[in-house]
């Protein structure tokens, strides 16, 4: 840690970056909060799940985290919703303490044409309705959000709002706008649709929405796109010894575990030729290896098994840049072609 | 003692409050067997035949620790032990799993599927309960292999966690034994790309074997299943470019917890909506593509050097047609009473390129801002800001525990003519020195004007009535006597659907914190363990009314979410039904041990 004495020194101003900025004395590089945890060792409320509570017909809320994919292990802080691809459904954005800092999720729930957009302007007032509160006559009662520009932790979400339509196919709006005390009644909306709704207007105004998706995700446990240049494999033999993959000839990566029942199964099934035709990558950790060589030798399977490095050190070193093995589904099959093109990954469906 | 500390601030007693936690509890909050107290304490077992066997039993401690801080100090072992074991788990390394076993384990299957009562969920998703049944245990060999069972018949284990959820230890130096009731999750992706998950909790016997702990005997006490098939959310990080890394905590540039904040606007009116996320080396904005990707462009947009990064808006503060940017920095490595940076504002020349007007803006003066609340208090059409003063803990720690007096001031900024601020804080009637992390505003009484709620660290939250003009004035009763003290962030929406807004909050949560809680109830302080445990009992939901709001019990279900900090209401399904997300978890370190 660097020592330097611009510990006391009011706010930085203008917009170069002070290099120096937070690199007091090592006592003081560190908010107190943190000061009493080792910053690279021991976790302090550490790996939570993030949650998503569902909302029950019945009422109440049910914890279906573990089963909806968002539920990332990471230090998160600020969180927004907002539609970023203009589908009508929330997407959520968050900011993590980590350095993966960003991560986006698309909501794939595919329930948009039961959504309704609501963008508002003020006649009266600041023109944007900061604070008006907006209610829909939803499928299940009547729904209230909030124009808000501060929420959650640090966080400024979306300038919008969306409401769920459910089964209905149209619902009435009523606005409290900023410095009412009387609800307005604005009209109908339709599911499906984007609407402006203007202060003093009877009814909604429709607003044309250029519809898009966000980039499909990349194949799960990748850390390169289909298309990108697969830097070079070092993978190792079952007493760790390192193990060049060899570069300029296609091949298919089968990565797989003798833990894991679908795999030994598929591969004890699997045409020989077919067979052969793979180069099998074991993601075992130590302790399993030679039940790993044992079936390989049961399937008759010549040469040397191969494992992906178990340490996460090795495995950042070898196979990192393509993959995160710790993440990587098995079995998956890698396609890498001759010129070293990572050409597509295969999963096996039951 | 105890309440004398409670009174002394001291970082070794934030450091007993909370520690040592990864183990929040999620049964606590939910209904269903898991709920309850462990009732039947010996032999309930589920998913094995009853016999003539007699049914796997523990012993209890003979003569259990009493300070709260030793036995914490064992939990805190044993849940470390708990973590390796989940890691092992996670990674299907059942042979590793093996030295955390005393030779002569029992312990009755938990890898089992349930096959009792059915639950639908929203979204297809599916809700097996654990039958109970008497059994004797397992060997050792024969309970990992059906843990083996169940985790090789995923194509990947998504989720291993097994956490404390309460211990006792035998008299010892060291402690010889632990019973300790723990929480076990497990998750994985079958091949057919069926989501399962089961969770079960377990009442198990730990011995100190060679220094460390085993786990002796485990009593399957409840459980559940969950399944669901069909998509949910998908992480786009990578493919749409929003990837861009930063220093790892602790680094330079990363070494306060981060109060990592994010604004969502449309900043170069192209109709889509941009993200700005500020951070102490540098900000990332990303501007939305045509193409379902992100472009980063914060040093061409002028908001590279924007620093700080805590609470933030974007708004049309001139009224020009465009979002410009003000952004809080808690700076608490300033001087001064209250300390902290000042706030900056950057005002959007109309296609996305921002100056700093920070000057211009009158907003030169030091305050340490966490949240930031941009609204209309005062009604005569310009923006105002509300700013959550916070505090500067290395300086000036909170004075209490319970009901902190020495926080920064909080500020209200009346807006003028053309993006420019006037302090008017004094008239405002916002007069408290609570540590405020947070806050909210919406016209809560529907009387025409913006109230506000503030979110407040080592107190309860406040509830400002604004009395017309910009003039607030506190309820004390308009929380219901919620006893939250500790709450990062929160939301508000109509949860109950009845046309009124309803506010959830996001707060810490910490199983040490309340088992040592209740245990100082014991003692008969039950007042003081009554508001200490309102430092760490998670999220809570209120529900409005016009008189102000009432405490929802359990938060409607949605409760423990860990040590929480961002939370956000909507409806992801578009069932016209709210949903609630939240992201959580203080500081994550690479060892397994979570102090």
């Amino acid at each position: 840690m660097v020592a330097s004495s611009s510990s006391h020194e009011s706010g930085v101003h203008g917009s170069a970056i002070d290099a120096s900025h937070g690199l007091e004395t090592e006592e003081e590089a560190f908010h107190p909060w943190a000061l009493h945890m080792d910053p690279s060792g021991t976790s302090f409320n550490g790996r939570q799940r993030n949650r998503l509570f569902v909302a029950c017909e019945e009422g109440g809320f049910s914890d279906l985290s573990v089963l909806l994919g968002s539920d990332s292990p990471l230090d998160g802080r600020s969180l927004v919703a907002a539609d970023f691809d203009g589908d009508g459904d929330p997407d959520l954005f968050c900011h993590n303490l980590q350095a993966e800092r960003h991560q986006l999720w698309r909501n794939d729930l595919g329930s948009q044409s039961r959504a309704v957009t609501i963008h508002l302007r003020a006649t009266q007032g600041h023109p944007e309705a900061i604070g008006a509160t907006v209610v829909l006559e939803g499928p299940a009662g009547p729904v209230a959000q909030v124009i808000a520009r501060g929420s959650g932790f640090a966080s400024s979400g979306s300038p919008n709002l969306i409401f769920g339509l459910g089964s209905k196919t149209s619902a009435e709006v009523k606005v409290l706008w900023p410095g009412a005390a009387t609800w307005s009644s604005q009209g109908i909306v339709k599911a499906g649709g984007a609407y402006l709704i203007v202060q003093g207007e009877s009814s909604p105004r429709v607003v044309e929405v250029e519809a898009g998706q966000l980039s499909d995700p990349w194949p799960r446990g990748l850390r390169l796109p289909i298309g990108a240049k697969v830097p070079p494999i070092v993978l190792e033999n079952a007493v760790g010894e390192a193990r060049n993959l060899a570069l300029g000839v296609a091949v298919d990566l089968h990565f797989w575990s003798s833990a894991c029942s679908p795999c030994v199964r598929g591969l004890a099934a699997m045409d020989p030729d077919a067979r052969a035709r793979l180069q099998l990558v074991c993601v075992d950790p130590g302790l399993r290896r030679s039940e790993a060589v044992r079936l390989l030798d049961e399937w008759g399977i010549a040469g040397e098994a191969l494992f992906a490095p178990f340490s996460p050190e090795l495995r950042e070193g070898s196979l990192g840049a393509l993959m995160d093995v710790g993440s990587l589904p098995v079995p998956s099959t890698v396609h890498i072609d001759a010129s070293g093109i990572l050409q597509g990954v295969e999963r096996a469906l039951e | 003692m105890l309440y004398q500390g409670v009174n002394r601030p001291g970082w070794w007693l934030a450091i007993v409050i909370l520690a040592a936690c990864a183990e929040e509890n999620s049964f606590e909050h939910q209904s269903g067997p898991l709920a309850e107290p462990s009732g039947a304490r010996q032999g309930s077992v589920s998913g094995i035949p009853g016999g003539e066997q007699a049914p796997l039993n523990i012993e209890e401690p003979t003569s259990v620790i009493r300070g709260p801080y030793t036995a914490e100090a064992l939990a805190g072992e044993v849940g470390d032990l708990l973590t390796e074991f989940a890691d092992r788990l996670q990674v299907r390394d059942i042979e590793g799993l093996e030295q955390h076993l005393t030779p002569d384990f029992l312990g009755h299957a938990l890898g089992r599927m349930a096959s009792g009562k059915e639950q639908t969920l929203p979204l297809g998703a599916l809700r097996r309960e654990l039958q109970a049944v008497q059994g004797p245990g397992l060997d050792c060999q024969a309970w990992l292999a059906d843990l083996s069972a169940l985790v090789s018949n995923w194509n990947q284990v998504t989720q291993a966690e097994l956490h404390v959820l309460e211990a006792e230890f035998e008299r010892g130096n060291p402690s010889p034994y632990g019973v300790v009731t723990f929480r076990v999750q497990l998750a994985g992706i079958t091949l057919g790309g069926k989501q399962e998950a089961l969770a079960r909790r377990v009442r198990g016997a730990f011995l100190r074997k060679e220094g460390a702990w085993a786990l002796d005997r485990a009593l399957l006490e409840a459980g559940f299943d969950l399944e669901r098939t069909g998509p949910g959310f998908v992480d786009v990080t990578n493919s749409t470019a929003v990837n861009q890394r930063g220093p790892a905590f602790g680094q330079p540039g990363n070494d306060s917890e981060g109060w990592n904040g994010a604004a969502v606007a449309d900043v170069d009116g192209d109709g889509r909506l941009d993200v700005f996320l500020p951070n102490a080396m540098r900000g990332y904005l990303y501007l939305n593509q045509v193409d379902g990707t992100f472009r980063e462009a914060a040093q061409e947009c002028g908001l590279l050097g924007t620093g700080g990064g805590t609470g933030l808006v974007f708004a049309d503060f001139d009224a020009d047609g465009d979002q410009d940017l003000v952004m809080g920095g808690i700076g608490w490595s300033n001087a001064g009473e209250s300390g902290g940076n000042p706030l900056r504002a950057f005002e959007n020349n109309g296609e996305g390129h921002f100056i700093e007007v920070t000057k211009q803006a009158g907003l030169g003066a030091n305050m340490p801002a966490l949240g930031l609340v941009a609204a209309d208090f005062n009604g005569d059409g310009f923006l105002d800001l509300f700013v959550a003063g916070y505090g500067r803990m290395e300086a000036m720690r909170n004075d209490n525990w319970i009901q902190a007096t020495n926080g920064a001031p909080d500020r209200l900024l009346l807006g003028q003519e053309g993006f420019v601020f006037r302090d008017g804080t004094r008239q405002a009637g916002l007069h408290d020195r609570d540590w405020t992390a947070s806050a909210l505003a919406a016209d809560l009484d529907q009387d025409g004007d913006m109230d506000l709620l503030t979110l407040n660290h080592f107190g309860v939250n406040r509830f400002w009535r604004n009395k017309g003009s910009g003039r607030f004035e506190r309820d004390e009763q308009g929380l219901g006597g919620s006893q939250a003290r500790l709450t990062f962030g929160g939301t508000l929406g109509d949860f109950d659907r009845d046309g009124r807004l309803d506010l959830y909050l996001a707060g810490a949560s910490s199983g040490t914190g309340r088992r040592m809680f209740a245990a100082l109830e014991s003692t008969g302080e039950v007042d003081l363990s009554r508001s200490l445990r309102g430092l760490a009992q998670g999220n809570h939901l209120l529900r409005g009314t016009l008189s102000g709001f009432e405490v929802m019990p359990d938060a409607a279900g949605a409760g423990a979410a860990g040590w929480a900090w961002g939370t956000v209401a909507a409806d992801f399904d578009l069932d016209g039904r709210l949903d609630l997300a939240c992201v959580n978890g203080f500081v994550t370190g690479e060892l397994p041990a979570d102090t």
